[in-house]
């Protein structure tokens, strides 16, 4: 018996077995019969064909790792272009802060907690809304009776701000040497 | 002793092929409770020199000695440590921190010295009210005037007890009344404050003010005679 599921333009059909029957002559029949077919099938048993389905999902799980790891580096330049704009427009502020004797490590303690406190903030709501989407979105995927759901966890939040925190602290070093090490006067001419 | 001694200060630098030099074994003592003005045409070094006694820039040859220390051969960090405690600087455009009140922006020199919460409070209300303006003490920079705001500037100079105070064209970027304003300020504080001061200025009327006059040209002190000379 076939049955033919349509989705998108995946087809997928079953063929039940009677007891005793070659399932691999039988796969083999079915794929010859349907060669000159529009589309040629690849006719497997059940189980292969969950095993298959099932690592094409990790695979996906894997893209989207490396993906979510692409939206991290994102992010850390956004920030970071932020953090140095912010600073380059500020440039003049830390000199006269220079001027009145702010010793160059703590104006370099100023960026960094500047960056780092956006980043903390930012991830907390950020991490906060996602895991909220989450818990009530229900979202999840499967194929073949395999169902990956994606729940929030503490450890998921955790991991979220964690990485907020890094994300600041690496974006905010480079501007925060650049006003560490800045000659005051260029500084004070700067607009 | 002078509070300021520079001796044989050059400062050069190199712009393109050419090397320029705004200060040439320069020598400068002011005494304590001076008034000096510091004139010269554009580029010779006037407010390279005013840098240079403030600790923001670094000289080639030379020493200078403010108060008896010398500060030429401090680290970055030990020269922030010394402006804190002994100087304090007026710019040409204020440059309050647009985040703080007036009474913040004065108090932050305070916040780098060892004073208790009781001592920071008093030093801002005598400076606020030196400059007279304890009344807009939590305005900020943006809600006040430009002479009010030179004028915040000027109390954050003074709220150190700075040994000495530069000013960099304190009145280039006000009106004539503001600027007249200004300079009684300056006046006042040096008589009844005796605080030295060393201001860079392009204005005659405003260098008139000080109690002793100096002109720079080319990396060299004129004398008062070859001054007048130039005048003419």
């Amino acid at each position: 018996m076939f049955v033919f599921c349509i989705v998108g333009s995946v087809q997928e059909g079953l063929n039940r077995l009677t007891t005793g029957a070659d399932a691999d002559r039988v796969a083999a029949e079915i794929d010859a019969a349907l060669r000159s077919n529009s589309v040629a099938t690849k006719t497997r048993r059940k189980g292969a064909f969950q095993a298959s389905t099932l690592s094409d999902l990790v695979d996906l799980i894997g893209f989207a790792h490396w993906l979510g790891f692409a939206c991290v580096g994102l992010v850390l330049s956004l920030v970071a272009t932020t953090t140095i704009m912010s600073v380059q427009d500020r440039m003049k502020e830390y000199a006269v802060l220079q001027t009145i004797g702010v010793r160059p490590l703590r104006t370099l303690r100023l960026v960094l907690a500047e960056s780092t406190l956006l980043c903390f903030f930012g991830g907390v709501l950020g991490s906060a809304l996602a895991l909220t989407l989450l818990h009530f979105g229900g979202y999840a995927i499967g194929a073949e009776g395999a169902t990956i759901a994606f729940r929030p966890s503490i450890w998921l939040g955790a991991y979220s701000i964690v990485t907020s925190l890094a994300v600041g602290v690496i974006a905010g070093i480079p501007p925060a040497l650049q006003t560490a090490t800045m000659s005051i006067v260029d500084g004070l001419r700067s607009n | 002793m002078s509070i300021v001694e520079l001796r044989g200060v050059t400062k050069s630098f190199r712009k393109g092929d050419e090397t320029i030099t705004p200060l040439d074994n320069v020598d400068l003592d002011i005494q304590q409770g001076e008034f000096v003005s510091l004139m010269g045409p554009s580029g010779t070094g006037k407010s390279t020199l005013l840098n240079i006694v403030s600790g923001i820039d670094r000289i080639e040859s030379g020493t200078i000695r403010i108060n008896g220390q010398q500060i030429e051969k401090l680290s970055r960090g030990k020269l922030a440590d010394w402006r804190a405690a002994n100087l304090g600087y007026i710019f040409q455009t204020h440059n309050l921190i647009p985040v703080l009140t007036a009474y913040e922006n004065v108090e932050l020199p305070t916040l780098l010295l060892k004073l208790t919460a009781s001592e920071r409070r008093s030093r801002v209300e005598v400076a606020l009210e030196a400059v007279g303006l304890m009344d807009r003490a939590n305005h900020y920079p943006r809600q006040l005037s430009g002479g009010q705001e030179q004028r915040v500037g000027i109390a954050r100079a003074i709220v150190a007890h700075p040994t000495v105070v530069v000013a960099d064209e304190p009145t280039g970027s006000l009106d004539a009344e503001t600027s007249l304003q200004v300079q009684s300020l300056l006046i006042r504080l040096n008589q009844e404050l005796n605080i030295t001061m060393l201001m860079v200025t392009h204005d005659k009327q405003v260098a008139s003010i000080a109690t002793r006059r100096l002109y720079l040209d080319r990396g060299k002190f004129l004398e008062a005679n070859e001054v007048e000379v130039l005048r003419d």
